[in-house]
């Protein structure tokens, strides 16, 4: 290994424990309303009480519609809250997102509301694959990995999408 | 936190590349796709449906949280550990290319319509500040797509005509 290459490793490896420190740091960051950070799924699955009377931003599936409950979750632990005030009328199963203020009795007076049916998640979640097949493809056909030098190379003349295929599904770089 | 599909980046990030590739000869195929991969780093984030934060802290007993991916300060630390895995002499250029690509994304992330009007923390570390959003389209819409997919096959035919 060259030592310009062990600069970089070393360079690498402490980006990533800075990355560790920040995933740390934000997680422990606590809501700061007057900066637009409210409570959300997980402050108030944690616990609910201590946030009554504060204003809270939270997304969930509505589960029953008279009164509109919704079900919010975090990690394996859900709270079901009634929802005060709402002026749409969503369906059982469709997606809500929901800005109010946390009163007793886990019923949130709701300010502000988006419904989305279930299905516009399916529709983002499969669009983006796409996107993501787009630039995987892209970058196989663009680039190629060195391991001499453990380094990504712009290839000087780049695959087409059918050779890319090909190259993937004989599995080797030679060609 | 709602996030713009990523195939709208794709285009987005596409389109950039290659304007930029009309007035730079150094960007060919390859670097436009630096950029489109730099347009889809803060979606990395989505790592959380994956290896949920919650159960992290359960397990670790810290708190953590994959937050940072799409802000400013994380996306910052990717891309420079992705030009660190080119060769030097490419590197700046990577990291450049990287930038204007995560940029656009938290850019157009930005405008995201929300519940409470505020969007995400764009600028942490360095600003805590969340700001409030012109509320443009939301993360399911099909709109996004529909204007910067025509939008980035007209670029490619002025491309082309070129």
């Amino acid at each position: 290994m060259l030592e310009s290459d062990r600069i970089r490793a070393l360079a690498v490896i402490t980006l990533l424990l800075i990355l560790l420190l920040l995933f740390i740091w934000y997680g422990s960051i606590s809501p700061v309303p007057e900066k637009g950070r409210f409570a959300g799924n997980d402050e108030l699955v944690e616990d609910y009480e201590k946030y009554v009377y504060q204003e809270v931003e939270i997304g969930g599936e509505v589960i029953e519609t008279d009164p509109v409950t919704i079900e919010i979750e975090s990690g394996d632990r859900t709270l079901r809250l009634k929802l005060l005030d709402l002026q749409e009328e969503p369906d059982k199963g469709d997606r809500l997102t929901v800005f109010g203020t946390a009163e007793e009795n886990k019923t949130i007076h709701v300010q502000n509301a988006l419904i989305r049916p279930s299905w516009r998640y399916w529709y983002m979640y499969g669009i983006s694959f796409v996107g993501a097949g787009w630039i995987g493809l892209r970058l196989i056909g663009g680039w190629s990995f060195d391991k001499e030098k453990f380094a990504f190379e712009p290839r000087s003349d780049p695959l087409t999408v059918k050779e890319t295929l090909s190259l993937l599904i004989r599995g080797d770089d030679s060609g | 936190m709602t996030l713009a599909d990523l195939l709208t980046h794709a285009f987005i990030g596409y389109s950039i590349g290659i304007i930029l590739s009309w007035r730079y000869k150094r960007i060919r195929t390859p670097q436009v796709t630096a950029i489109m991969v730099g347009a889809a780093l803060p979606d990395l984030v989505r790592i959380r449906l994956l290896l949920d934060p919650i159960k992290i802290e359960q397990y670790l007993g810290i708190p953590f949280s994959w937050g940072p991916l799409h802000t400013a300060g994380g996306v910052l630390i990717i891309i420079a550990i992705g030009s660190l895995l080119t060769v030097p002499k490419d590197s700046k250029m990577i990291f450049i290319l990287l930038a204007i690509g995560a940029i656009s994304h938290l850019f157009l992330d930005s405008l995201l319509i929300t519940a409470s009007g505020y969007s995400y923390a764009v600028l942490w570390p360095f600003l805590e500040f969340h700001p409030p959003t012109p509320a443009l389209y939301l993360s399911t819409d099909v709109s996004p797509a529909i204007v910067s997919g025509p939008m980035a096959f007209f670029v490619k035919t002025l491309d082309k005509m070129r």
